[in-house]
Parts: structure tokens; C-alpha cells; sequence
């Protein structure tokens, strides 16, 4: 039986009905408040895209609370989620903002609720902890993007607000995801890390697609934010990866510290499974080595496993991005600088 | 337990550098000095750096292959009795896979390793079934308390006796001035609300007990980032029957929670006897409602453990010299955490 045989056999994966005029949106705070003082208006620019795409939003009865920097308690933040798969005039489902204590969830949602209600439920950051867990433990496609991070700028919501209506209004295969002309402010290598001289400003981006090694692969998206992966690891929320392409949606940090989690990734046995990686734009990288890039640590790992790498798809709460679908089938092509989404996750 | 011969006077140690390049890094030569001077004069040891310990391969020390090649090399010599790590940084994680666990155990010495390196400790003591030690002493400073981390290094491994009751550091130093300083045991909080982000520098200056209750087990753990890169791999320690000891700097409390409850769904949490949490050093308390000490004391109260937060073997100086894989005593409500088994013969 060859790797893909294999991978068809096991997925069985359940999509939720594509958005549609009028439908009913359900928007959630899985993690922290949205009480913000910095940003007070970003909620009403949600709001306001989704109504002008005429749909209906309503607010679920905690996400707009506040427990300390939590919006709720876990009992709180799990009933809002499990209402709003319960009804029926609920098409979909949206996360306000991320932060931290999504994983605080996962032993309380319940995984058949979920299962026998299939809906869009779209997140970014720390809740894809739950994204991951949904898709591992309910078989369904569940998306990572972001709306409120996406439509703050607006010379660069065009490219979000299209791979928003490509993977959530549409059944037709999402396809190509086009390297965005303006990148953004992210993918920035903020500072390069010199003997003696740490802190000197350096212009070079990460932000372009780049391969890292070379390669084709076929296989179903798996990932989704680096950090939430590392959060996951070891625990029952943890997916199989055998056949996947590995995608890491918003890598940032210190570039040893981005090593420190290859390892740990590598040591869980998950680089000897997959297919293909490909490592979404990075946010900032606040230390870059001039001897040790990025590039040369990922392609350490690439080489020991042998998958190949593409860097620079723009995955993540930064703008633009894409609204990606965990857990459908993808391609993608690192010498052609190529990422295709093969399928739909909506139907 | 295996256990290595304790130190005399006139014994070698060794340093490594595991992780992150020691050897150009802006005042890393100072901060060698002193360690070297408080092993020499100090504890009246000899030291010898090893092959690779000024090494640099991009911001690393060396390739993996020479990073290992550096520990197997002191384990297997029979003039080293001892091994320190010299500082932490990122990647000890990388060097887990290649050690030779049964080498090490054949030749079991007194390991020191803080921070990352603890992902060392952790391993070797998982792996190779040896007592390791929590705590180097890197570049130590008078002043800083010298003789509470010198009292305690000799309790440790200069002496077959248990090194029974941690007693708290003196908050003065000799030179009159606090031991808590610069990001020594400081926390950040944050004033709610604020829009000016204005924040309040605060020392932990005392033990503090976090939930009541008594426990007895044997000590796991170290660094409590580190914790979160093992889990699920076969270096993580087993806790069952244990006391936790968890060393935390540099995070607020949603990391705190994000981490413990990794923890739990990991069902370690459910396995401990009782849980000991460091001094942290520069923590971050964004709103005071739900500060770390909350966090730790709602899982605490779920599966019913004694928490203690103050034993220095974290990130803090004065430092202790704390070995993992021996048994010990813990009472929250008398602040009382006692080693009561020797990790050398």
C-alpha cells in the first residue's frame, strides 16, 4: 500500500455548509477579553465586513465578558462555544481574538456535539488549540485565519477578504494561495544578533516565499500556529501527521528558541511522518544569527527526514493572510515556489 | 538511584557549554572568571573548561556532535568528578537523542545544570537513573549571598549527609544591600486599567505558601519552559509519587496556566504528591486578580497538593544546589521543604 492509499483510508474528514446570504454568525472569546483599550473599534469592523457581506452576527452571552485577562471561566467559555454548535440558525462560528488558555478548554467541549453539528468555527493563534482539537477529535475541517487582525488595514484586507470568501463562501477548491503583493509589516528579521553589537537593525524580510528545500508533496493540511502545536504536544489533542503537509502558521520569536521547538517536533516523531512542511510567514524575528539563519536550522531538519520545505505563505493573525482549512488535502511544489489548497473546506 | 562519589578538596570540575555559544558573548568572559574563582577559591576545587567550551557554531557552542563529545568525554575521565553546565540559552534539547545513557550511568558523576540545561538534568537522571543537581553557579557574585550558595553546594555533594531543611537565604547581604535586585526575584505588575501601562517593580522576598498540606516524594523537574518541550518524549520525567519542582522566569500568568494546564491533561499533575515552585524572577502580573499565585493554587486545589514558591533553585541568587531523584518532605503551612536523602555516597 503506498503513503497515499493509506491516508485515504483514514480521512473521513466532516465540512461544514459554506457561508450564505443571511446566514447567522456566532462570534466567541475562547481565550482572553476583548475589553481592549488599545484597539476598542476592531470588533465593530467584523461586525461591519460581515454585514455587508449581509450576513447576521450575534454576540455569544460571554464574549463580550471579562475574567481578569480571561473573558470567562472555562465552564463560561465552553458553554458559549457548545450554544452556538447546538442551534440550528447558527451557520458558523468566529473567534474575536486569541491570547492564551485556549488549551484550558479542551477537556470540557464536547467532541460529539461538535461531530453530529458541523459548522465553520474559524480562529487564529491560541485557538488553534481548539482548531486542531476539533479537527483531531470531531473529524471536522475547521479553519484558522483572522478577521479582526485582517480588516484593520485597509490596503491590505483585499487579499484577506478574498481567501475569507475563497475557503468559506465557495465549494469550489481554494486553490493556488498567491503570494500577497504587499506582504504586510510582519515577516520583519526586526534585529541580527552580532558578537558584541546585539542589537543592530537589520532591513532583511522573511517574508517572501522562499524555498527552503527542495521538493513536491501531496498531503492533508496538518498544523496550524507553531506555538499551539508546542502546546499540544504529548497530550491526547495531539494529531497524527502521517501523510500530511505540516503547515506552521506565524513563527516568531528568537531564532534559537524557533530551533528549540524543530527539536522538540522532530523528538515527538512528527518530521519522520509528514509529507512536506511549509512554514508560514514569520512574525517578528527578534534575534537572527548571521552564521545560523533560520534557513539553515529548518533545512537541518528537512535533510534529516527528507520532506521538502517552502517558507513564506502567509498563515497566521498578521495581514494579509489566508483563511486555511485544517484538514484537506493540499500540494505543494517548493522549487516552483507552489502552495495549492486542492480542496474545498466547506460544502 | 545510582549514586556518585561525594567532593573533596583538590577534585577537578568540568565546564560545559551545552547550549548557547559562551564564548564572545558581550561580558561572558567576567562572568567565566568568577565562576572559575568561586570553584577555586571558594570550594577548593580545580576546574578545566572543556574542548569545545569557547566553541561557536552560529549562536550554538558547537555542533551537536561536539556538544556531546564534551559531556561523554568528562563522564568517561576518571580525573573529572563533577560537571557543570556554564549557562542555558536555547537547544540543550537537541543534544537528548545522541547521549550515551548507559556510559553515564556507568560512570555517575555530581551534573549541574540550570535553566535550559536542566533539559540535561532531567534526561540523564530519567535515562541513566543518576541523582543530578538544579543549580550552577554561574558567575557568582559577592554580595550576592556566596555564603548561603557555598553552604549549600557543600551540603549537596560535599557530604554524604542528607542536606535535610531549606532554610531562607538572608535578605541582606553583607554589603548591606538587598540580595534581590535587577531581575533577582523581581515581578512586574501592571496597574489595571491603565492606560499608560505604568508598572510596579516587586521582590519575592519570602517563602510563600501557595495551598496548604503535606507531602513526602521524590524530587523531579527543573525548568518549567523546558517541561513543555519534553512532554511526550521518553526523557520526560516520570512524576509519579513526586515532588514537583517547577522553575519559572520571564512569563505572565496566562503562560503560567497555558503551561500547568499542559501539565494536566498530561495527567502529571494528578501524579505528584506536592509541588514546589521557585522564586521566579521576572514575572509579569498583568491584573492582580489572577496573579500566577491564583493559577497555582486552582490546579493545586483540583487535585488536591501543598504548593511551596520560594526554594531557590531557580533563576535567583543566593542559589541553591538542589538534586533531583532523592526523597523529600514537604510542609506548605510551616514553609518547610526537607531533603532527607543524599544524592552522593
Amino acid at each position: 500500500m503506498s503513503k497515499h492509499e493509506k491516508s485515504k483510508e483514514k480521512i473521513d474528514m466532516i465540512k461544514p455548509d459554506k457561508l450564505r446570504r443571511g446566514d447567522k454568525i456566532g462570534i466567541v472569546s475562547p481565550c482572553f477579553h476583548i475589553q481592549t483599550s488599545k484597539n476598542p473599534e476592531r470588533m465593530d469592523k467584523v461586525v461591519n465586513f460581515l454585514e455587508k457581506e449581509r450576513m447576521e452576527v450575534e454576540f455569544g452571552k460571554n464574549a463580550k465578558g471579562r475574567y481578569s485577562y480571561l473573558s470567562g471561566t472555562v465552564e463560561e467559555r465552553v458553554n458559549d462555544i457548545h450554544r452556538f454548535f447546538e442551534r440550528d440558525d447558527i451557520k458558523a462560528i468566529i473567534c474575536s481574538i486569541g491570547g492564551y488558555n485556549a488549551n484550558s478548554l479542551l477537556p470540557h467541549l464536547d467532541y460529539d456535539l461538535i461531530k453530529n453539528n458541523p459548522k465553520i468555527f474559524l480562529g487564529y493563534k491560541d485557538i488553534n488549540t481548539i482548531n486542531i482539537a476539533m479537527n483531531e477529535k470531531s473529524n471536522l475541517v475547521t479553519f484558522n485565519g483572522t478577521l479582526t487582525g485582517g480588516l484593520e488595514k485597509k490596503e491590505r484586507v483585499k487579499y484577506t477578504k478574498e481567501y475569507f470568501k475563497r475557503s468559506l463562501l465557495s465549494e469550489k477548491p481554494i486553490g493556488e494561495v498567491k503570494e500577497p503583493e504587499d506582504p504586510g509589516k510582519c515577516g520583519l528579521k526586526e534585529f541580527i544578533w552580532e558578537e558584541y553589537d546585539p542589537y543592530t537593525r537589520d532591513k532583511g524580510r522573511l517574508d517572501k516565499y522562499r524555498c527552503i528545500r527542495k521538493g513536491e508533496a501531496e498531503g492533508v493540511i496538518k498544523g496550524g500556529n507553531l506555538i499551539s502545536l508546542i502546546y499540544l504536544g504529548g497530550t491526547e489533542y495531539m494529531p497524527d501527521f502521517e501523510d500530511s503537509i505540516l503547515v506552521l502558521g506565524e513563527p516568531e520569536g528568537d531564532i534559537m528558541a524557533l530551533e528549540k521547538k524543530m527539536e522538540y517536533l522532530d523528538q515527538l516523531g512528527i518530521f519522520e511522518k509528514i509529507n512536506g512542511m511549509v512554514f508560514g510567514r514569520p512574525g517578528k524575528i527578534y534575534l537572527e544569527h548571521k552564521e545560523r539563519k533560520l534557513k539553515d536550522v529548518l533545512k537541518t531538519y528537512g535533510d534529516r527526514r527528507d520532506f521538502p520545505i517552502l517558507s513564506g505563505p502567509p498563515i497566521g493573525s498578521h495581514t494579509p493572510s489566508i483563511t486555511l482549512p485544517i484538514g484537506v488535502k493540499a500540494r505543494m511544489n517548493s522549487d516552483k515556489k507552489s502552495f495549492s489548497i486542492m480542496e474545498s473546506g466547506v460544502k | 538511584m545510582k549514586k556518585s562519589k561525594k567532593l573533596e578538596k583538590g577534585d577537578k570540575i568540568g565546564l560545559v557549554a551545552p547550549a548557547s555559544k559562551q564564548a564572545s558573548k558581550k561580558g561572558s568572559s567576567k562572568t567565566l572568571k568568577r565562576t572559575i574563582k568561586f570553584f577555586e577559591e571558594e570550594m577548593g576545587l580545580k576546574t578545566e573548561l572543556s574542548k569545545n567550551f569557547k566553541g561557536s557554531f552560529g549562536y550554538l557552542s558547537g555542533t551537536i556532535e561536539e556538544r556531546v563529545s564534551d559531556i561523554h568525554d568528562f563522564f568517561r575521565r576518571d580525573d573529572i568528578n563533577a560537571i557543570s553546565c556554564m549557562g542555558g540559552g536555547h537547544n540543550s534539547n537537541s543534544l537528548l537523542p545522541h547521549l550515551d545513557y548507559n556510559m553515564i550511568r556507568e560512570n555517575p558523576k555530581p551534573f549541574f545544570g540550570t535553566s535550559d540545561a536542566t533539559a540535561l538534568n532531567m534526561a540523564i537522571t530519567k535515562k541513566s537513573n543518576i541523582v543530578t543537581y538544579l543549580g550552577t553557579q554561574r558567575g557568582i557574585k559577592k554580595g550576592r549571598g556566596i555564603d548561603y550558595s557555598k553552604k549549600y553546594l557543600k551540603k549537596a555533594v560535599f557530604s554524604s549527609k542528607p542536606i535535610g531543611k531549606i532554610e531562607e537565604p538572608d535578605e541582606i547581604a553583607k554589603d548591606g544591600k538587598s540580595v534581590y535586585r535587577g531581575a533577582n526575584a523581581l515581578i512586574w505588575v501592571y496597574k489595571k486599567e491603565d492606560p499608560t501601562e505604568q508598572k510596579e517593580r516587586r521582590y519575592i522576598k519570602k517563602y510563600e505558601k501557595i495551598r496548604e498540606g503535606k507531602a513526602e516524594g521524590v524530587t523531579k523537574g527543573g525548568y518549567f519552559d523546558l517541561l513543555t518541550f519534553l512532554a511526550g518524549t521518553e526523557y520526560m520525567p516520570d512524576f509519579k509519587d513526586s515532588i514537583m519542582l517547577l522553575d519559572d522566569m520571564g512569563y505572565a500568568s496566562s503562560y503560567v496556566e497555558t503551561r500547568l494546564e499542559k501539565m494536566d491533561q498530561l495527567g502529571i499533575l494528578e501524579q505528584i504528591n506536592g509541588m514546589v515552585y521557585a522564586r521566579p524572577c521576572h514575572m509579569t502580573i498583568r491584573d492582580e486578580d489572577r496573579t500566577f499565585r491564583h493559577v497555582l493554587k486552582e490546579y493545586a486545589d483540583k487535585w488536591n497538593y501543598p504548593v511551596l514558591m520560594g526554594p531557590d533553585f531557580g533563576h535567583s541568587y543566593p542559589r541553591l544546589t538542589m538534586p533531583i531523584g532523592v526523597k523529600a518532605r514537604l510542609d506548605a503551612d510551616k514553609k518547610l521543604f526537607k531533603i532527607t536523602e543524599s544524592g552522593v555516597c
